[in-house]
């Protein structure tokens, strides 16, 4: 066990810019040491605030005061309630009209200049909740000194040699992925988060020029389904050095277009609920995956089992994976998502590129309905949002890409799927849209 | 309360562009709240496709930054209002 700073930074340095002007670290620190004398007791804190820097305020002065704070994932209400179901002695704090409870601009706010101090490395300040891809959802402690090591790491995969860099990120602070490559990596980089807002494309195009005005290069973190709307809306270069992208699978050349037009590495981060942040590749030009060095990968068979210091000890991918030369691995799929028919094997998620990376599709989803709980009959179904196209013609061009045995019977045309704010398709929600569009039936009649 | 032709032009949008085929564009209530299960059940990833079509057919792009951003996408008619209005504001 050892200390790590709250905020390794500079006082001067700038560490967030937006609406309310640029602040400094300084500054975050004095707001964290007001923050937190003022919380009311609680274990576990529900951060709601909207805006980066007073989300992350709340987050360093619940950190500080012993406080476990909650990541619902999600910005309702519902979860909120959820969460305070499953916790006993849970408060929340918001920046917005809509606070229930501790409203941040009451008790924090004005001029100073502080260190916010430091935390024991064991000491567990977050906990996040499993997205439910895989069932259900499952908590997950974060303890500091592994956030801290996540945060060297992305540091240094992001970071110019001595030059400040711009953040703008599109998901939110409550989302782990959020949570790690936009609040974390500005409290010990030379890095200015962009509070303001940043969900439109239009809203990305603004921070990455205000920033740019100050920052020499800017870093987006972001999800495939916002840079699908980026590629589409923006059509001139944004003044990005590289790109992040996590939380659903990114097209190769989807990466490459992007690279092209911004001149940015795009860089895609594979991650587990369970740590966070594991892997990264640079998408457009490489197709396997470098774990991060904090973590040792021991390999069983296609298994890998990761382990890192400030774990308390060794956590079990549920992907399979291949090596390959160079320390790497190529991600052959989820387990849950191996099928077997005909004595043949295959990875849905292979099945779902090839099924989306067809003429038309704009989305689709390979699914083994005895895997969702309903009647099968040893094939697959598809469910595809390809508003242009019939399922005769879907048919015949997965038939040149996938093995016959993995032809959907049937393939139903929907108009959308039910993918949460993050791109992923929860396995309840996926299970319900079958059932609504193909019924309740033996699947494949 | 009918739709006026600019709300029917920005319904058949955001049923084109959801894919919404089984909802009439004349049958959004120009007053019902979009975004909420009783109303077209539409979620911040549809707000966001609608925000890209709106660039591709009006030229104007939508900013959580507007005045209001949430009310703006609230129903059909904040929409085509707020939208009407950018584009008469540049003409």
């Amino acid at each position: 066990m050892y200390a790590l700073e709250l905020i390794a930074r500079p006082e001067t340095a700038m560490i967030a810019a937006g609406p309310h002007g640029d602040l400094s670290a300084g500054q975050l620190g004095a707001d964290v040491a007001t923050l937190a004398e003022q919380l009311a007791p609680a274990r576990f804190l529900i951060n709601r605030c909207e805006d980066r820097y007073w989300f992350a305020a709340s987050f360093l002065a619940a950190a500080l005061r012993g406080q476990i704070t909650l990541l619902p994932g999600q910005r309702t209400d519902e979860a909120a309630d959820a969460l305070r179901r499953d916790h006993r002695d849970t408060r929340e704090i918001a920046d917005h009209e809509q606070a229930r409870d501790q409203h941040v601009a009451l008790v924090a706010g004005g001029n100073g200049s502080a260190r916010a101090g430091a935390l024991a490395s064991d000491q567990i300040v977050a906990r996040a909740f499993t997205s439910g891809s895989t069932g259900a959802p499952q908590a997950h402690d974060k303890p500091w000194g592994l956030l801290c090591q996540g945060r060297a790491t992305h540091g240094e995969l992001l970071a110019l040699p001595g030059a400040e860099l711009g953040l703008v990120a599109t998901v939110p602070s409550w989302h782990m992925y959020g949570f790690e490559w936009a609040l974390l990596l500005a409290t010990a980089h030379p890095v200015t988060l962009w509070c303001g807002p940043s969900f439109f494309p239009q809203d990305v195009a603004r921070a990455t020029a205000q920033l740019a005005q100050s920052t020499p290069a800017t870093v987006l973190v972001t999800t495939p389904v916002h840079l699908r709307a980026l590629l589409k809306s923006l059509p001139d270069a944004l003044p990005l050095h590289r790109v992040v992208s996590a939380t659903a699978p990114l097209d190769p050349e989807q990466a490459k277009t992007l690279e092209a037009r911004h001149r940015a590495e795009v860089l895609e981060i594979y991650g587990c609920s369970e740590i966070g942040s594991l892997a990264s590749r640079r998408t457009a030009s490489d197709a396997h995956w470098s774990f991060f060095p904090e973590f040792a990968v021991q390999r069983e068979g296609e298994r890998l089992h990761v382990q890192a210091s400030a774990l308390p000890g060794p956590v079990t991918l549920a992907d399979r994976f291949a090596p390959t030369p160079g320390n790497r691995y190529e991600l052959l799929g989820r387990t849950a998502d191996l099928v077997k028919i005909g004595g043949k094997r295959e990875s849905l998620s292979r099945l779902n590129r090839e099924l989306c990376a067809l003429p038309g599709v704009v989305d689709g989803v390979f699914y083994d309905p005895e895997q969702l709980g309903l009647p099968g009959t040893g094939r697959l179904g598809a469910l595809v949002v390809a508003p242009q196209s019939t399922v005769s013609e879907l048919k015949s061009a997965l038939a040149g890409r996938i093995d016959p045995v993995f032809q959907p019977r049937p393939l139903t045309l929907v108009q959308a799927l039910p993918r949460t704010g993050t791109s992923k398709l929860p396995r309840a929600a996926l299970r319900q849209a079958v059932i609504d569009s193909v019924g309740g039936a033996p699947v494949g009649a | 309360m009918p739709q006026t032709p600019e709300q029917q032009r920005m319904a058949k949008l955001i049923v084109d562009v959801l894919n919404l085929e089984d909802v009439a564009p004349e049958s959004i209530d120009p007053d019902a709240i979009m975004f909420e299960d009783d109303g077209l059940g539409l979620d911040s990833i549809d707000a966001l496709e609608i925000a890209v079509a709106i660039a591709e057919e009006y030229d104007v792009h939508l900013s959580a930054e507007d005045e209001g951003t949430k009310e703006i996408f609230a129903t059909l008619g904040n929409l085509t209002q707020h939208v009407t209005e950018e584009v008469n504001a540049r003409a």
